[in-house]
Parts: C-alpha cells; sequence; structure tokens
C-alpha cells in the first residue's frame, strides 16, 4: 500500500474517484504504484518487451473494470492481480518459454532497470561481476519454470507479499501457493547447486517474506549460518 | 526456518537479490501514459448536454420513417460505423418522442436494412424505465455501465426484442456476431451493447467500442 500523506487520497478513494467519473483518479493510482507492478511483470514475463505488454493489458483491464473490486482485498492486490494475471495469459498465449535470452536481454537494457546491486559489489569489480553472473544464472533458472510456479516465487520470494495476498493475486489456495514456492525453489536449487555453493555470503536485506506465508521478516540466513545450524 | 528444505533459504535470497528496484523505464512510462489517454478519451460525458430521456418502448411505436442515408465512417482503418440518419420526414427522430426505432439491430451480419418496414405493433405499455439515448444510440455511461445495461434489458424483457430488428444499422468491425446488439454510444465514442444468450439464470452484456475486438466493458445481469 502506498504511503500517503494525510491529504493524498488512499488507493481505494482513488479507485472510487475513477469508477465514479474522474478522469485523474486511475492516473494517480498507476503512477503510485507502477514501479512495483513494472518490477513483477518484467520478472514474470522475463524480459521486458513482454512485460510492458503485460503490463499495458493489466492497466487497461484493470482501467475498465474497476467497477469489479469489491474491496476485499487491498487495491494494490487487486491491481497486482490484474497485471499478473495479464502477464500469465501471454505468456500461456505465445506459449513462452524463455531460457536463456532474459538475462542478456537485461543486462543489455541497463537502463530499463536492473536488479539491486550491493555497495561492496558496485566498489568491487570483481565482486560485480560474481553478483552479476550468479544473477544471470539465478533469472536463467527462474525463466525456465512453469510460469505459475515463477510468479509465486516473484511475488513471495521477491516482492515479498504474504502468502495470503499472493494467494488472492494468483486467485488460488495458500496452500497452492505454498506448493508453487517450494517446488519453485527446488527446481532453482537444483538448477543453482554450483552456483550457490560458491555464493558470497554477505546478502543484503531482501524482501520480507517468509518461506511459508508469513510477512515482514527479513531473510537474513547465510550459508555459514545455514552450514552451521541448518539441516 | 529450521525446516526448510537445503538450499531454499538460498535460492530466497538470491531471489531476494534479483528484485528489480528500479523505477519503470521513462519509455515503458510514456506509452502507459499514452493508453491511459487513450482510454481517458473514451470515458465518459457523464451529462450530455444534448441528450434527451425518451423511453424505448414509446419510440418503438412510432412507424419507422427512416431510410438509411447512410453515413459510414472508416476509422484508422478498423472502424466502420454507419449510423442511421432518418429521411428529412423524421429528422426530428432523435428528438423525444419522434423517433423511429430504438438504437438497436442484430449483429447477424446481413441485417442492413432487411428488417425495415415490418416494425411490429406494440400493446400499450406499463411505464418503463427510461434508457438515455442520442442520435439513435443508447448513451451508455461508464460510471453506470451495469445500471444502463439493465435498463436496456429490463426493456427488451418487457418488450420483444424482435421489436428492436428493424432498425439502424449499426457496424462496428470487429463486434463479435450472436448476441443481441444495439448501437450505443459509450462516452463519445459509438459503440455497440450486445446482450448474450441467457445462461443459467445470468445473462453476459458486452460492450465494444468500435474498432476493438475486446469488450471494454462487461456485466453479469440476472436473467430477464
Amino acid at each position: 500500500m502506498a504511503d500517503d500523506s494525510p491529504t493524498d487520497p488512499s488507493d481505494a478513494e482513488l479507485l472510487a474517484a475513477h469508477v465514479a467519473g474522474d478522469p485523474d483518479a486511475f492516473a494517480i493510482l498507476f503512477k503510485r504504484h507502477r514501479d512495483r507492478l513494472w518490477a513483477v511483470a518484467v520478472r514474470t514475463t522475463g524480459n521486458p518487451h513482454d512485460a510492458a505488454d503485460g503490463l499495458q493489458d493489466g492497466l487497461v483491464s484493470a482501467y475498465r473494470r474497476a467497477e469489479t473490486f469489491r474491496g476485499d482485498s487491498a487495491v494494490t492486490t487487486w491491481l497486482h492481480r490484474v497485471v499478473v494475471n495479464a502477464c500469465l495469459d501471454r505468456l500461456r498465449a505465445a506459449k513462452v518459454r524463455r531460457t536463456e535470452a532474459l538475462p542478456d536481454d537485461l543486462e543489455d537494457r541497463g537502463d530499463r532497470g536492473s536488479a539491486h546491486t550491493a555497495s561492496g559489489e558496485r566498489d568491487d569489480p570483481e565482486l560485480a561481476a560474481i553478483a552479476d553472473e550468479r544473477r544471470r544464472a539465478l533469472l536463467t533458472a527462474l525463466a525456465s519454470l512453469p510460469a505459475e510456479q515463477r510468479a509465486a516465487l516473484v511475488l513471495v520470494d521477491m516482492e515479498g507479499h504474504s502468502v495470503a495476498e499472493v494467494a488472492t493475486m494468483l486467485e488460488c489456495a495458500e496452500g497452492t501457493v505454498k506448493s508453487r514456492c517450494s517446488r519453485g525453489r527446488e527446481r532453482l536449487a537444483a538448477l543453482l547447486r554450483d552456483r550457490l555453493a560458491e555464493s558470497p555470503t554477505t546478502p543484503r536485506d531482501p524482501p520480507h517474506a517468509e518461506p511459508d506465508g508469513g510477512h515482514a521478516r527479513p531473510i537474513v540466513e547465510t550459508r555459514e549460518a545455514r552450514e552451521g545450524g541448518a539441516p | 526456518m529450521t525446516d526448510e528444505p537445503d538450499g531454499h533459504a538460498e535460492v530466497r535470497r538470491l531471489l531476494a537479490e534479483a528484485r528489480l528496484t528500479e523505477p519503470m523505464p521513462d519509455d515503458v512510462a510514456a506509452r502507459m501514459d499514452d493508453v491511459l489517454a487513450g482510454l481517458a478519451d473514451i470515458t465518459p460525458v457523464r451529462d450530455a448536454p444534448d441528450a434527451e430521456v425518451v423511453s424505448l418502448a414509446s419510440r418503438r411505436r412510432r412507424r419507422i420513417a427512416g431510410g438509411l442515408v447512410a453515413a459510414a465512417a472508416v476509422v484508422v482503418g478498423a472502424v466502420l460505423v454507419a449510423p442511421h440518419l432518418s429521411s428529412s420526414s423524421s429528422s426530428a427522430g432523435s428528438e423525444a418522442g419522434g423517433v423511429a426505432g430504438p438504437a438497436a439491430s442484430r449483429y447477424s451480419g446481413h441485417d442492413t436494412g432487411k428488417n425495415q418496414g415490418h416494425t411490429k405493433s406494440l400493446a400499450p405499455q406499463a411505464a418503463l424505465p427510461s434508457t438515455v439515448t442520442r442520435d439513435g444510440r443508447v448513451l451508455v455511461r461508464p460510471g453506470h455501465f451495469s445500471a444502463d445495461a439493465r435498463a436496456v434489458q429490463r426493456q427488451l424483457r418487457r418488450n420483444s426484442i424482435s421489436a428492436f430488428d428493424s432498425l439502424q444499422t449499426v457496424q462496428c468491425a470487429d463486434v463479435p456476431r450472436g448476441g443481441e446488439g444495439f448501437a450505443a454510444e459509450y462516452g463519445r465514442a459509438p459503440a455497440a451493447l450486445v446482450f448474450h444468450p441467457v445462461r443459467g439464470g445470468s445473462q453476459v452484456v458486452e460492450l465494444y467500442v468500435c474498432g476493438s475486438a475486446s469488450p471494454l466493458r462487461s456485466a453479469t445481469l440476472p436473467a430477464p
């Protein structure tokens, strides 16, 4: 949810104003959330071109179907649902399964947004190169997952939404989200086994998802911690 | 977290690191702005000053005096609208109570004028909900889509749908065939209001802006 000042209309107020005919309300609402929606679209589709198309589909759908919003969830959850579903629809329709082009494409388009880079990586070219390579491998592996698994991982592990929220976004049961995440992680762990073994141990604070449904718990576990205590 | 399978925490950490944190690129943002502007262009003139409230039933009782003067407009190569214009004898056809028929036609694909001249005479009607029309088109207000569609549906229920067959022809490219279609105006855009067959106690109504194959609005109404 946006962090609004007291004078700013809430998301729900903006959506209601749009439904009531306010010509500017939806644009304000969209601009408020577009960066996160974009990020989800990019990671869900695997490339910026499909992401832009999917986001546009979602934007039009949300604009047109705003009346269907019942307030059962946060407006942002609803927006994510519309956009993710639009992206998934595109993937299904095109039967897109990118396994190689994604990371190169993303890296070639640095101005389109790239993954977070820790300060140590920025300062040290070697660390940066390793981090980039790791990210490439991860995104390549992520792109090989079934779209529904990928979407669940993007929303839970990348974006930090709770399983309950993601279940609403993906219109499925919480158990289904957990299952998709678990299977997706399992697959990624297998695909990235070699990389995980050489992974650096200074992670930044990631978003706040828990592996099985919680919210707002930072992931701070490092490889040493795992090796020292976890099975 | 100790019950997490081996490697999952590391995967989650890598996924978190790969989170996209930069804003939407300018070119994409500009594209979305254009899309929004386009959507806003067909958004509603909420109070159309030149619109009048006319009972479809009362209009239907009038003789159709119209030939199809026909104005066909090709818009962006994809939109073909052939709005019906009343003949001189009914040039005031869109005035309150003075029109030959409502803005309706079946999207059967071969409806151009085929039914003209056999308008059914109707039994007196009870007071019906009014539908706003302009120039022979049902005005659908974006903020009241369901209500406006329901009003038309109610009139269909009380009358005979076939009574609307003899009315003006409106062709929207890409509007799907089937169902009962009505020439409509959505904001300032020519459109078609399509009622699909009743199924399972409900009826889906969709609004297509001419030139688009995708419904702009949709609602599921209780079956009439």
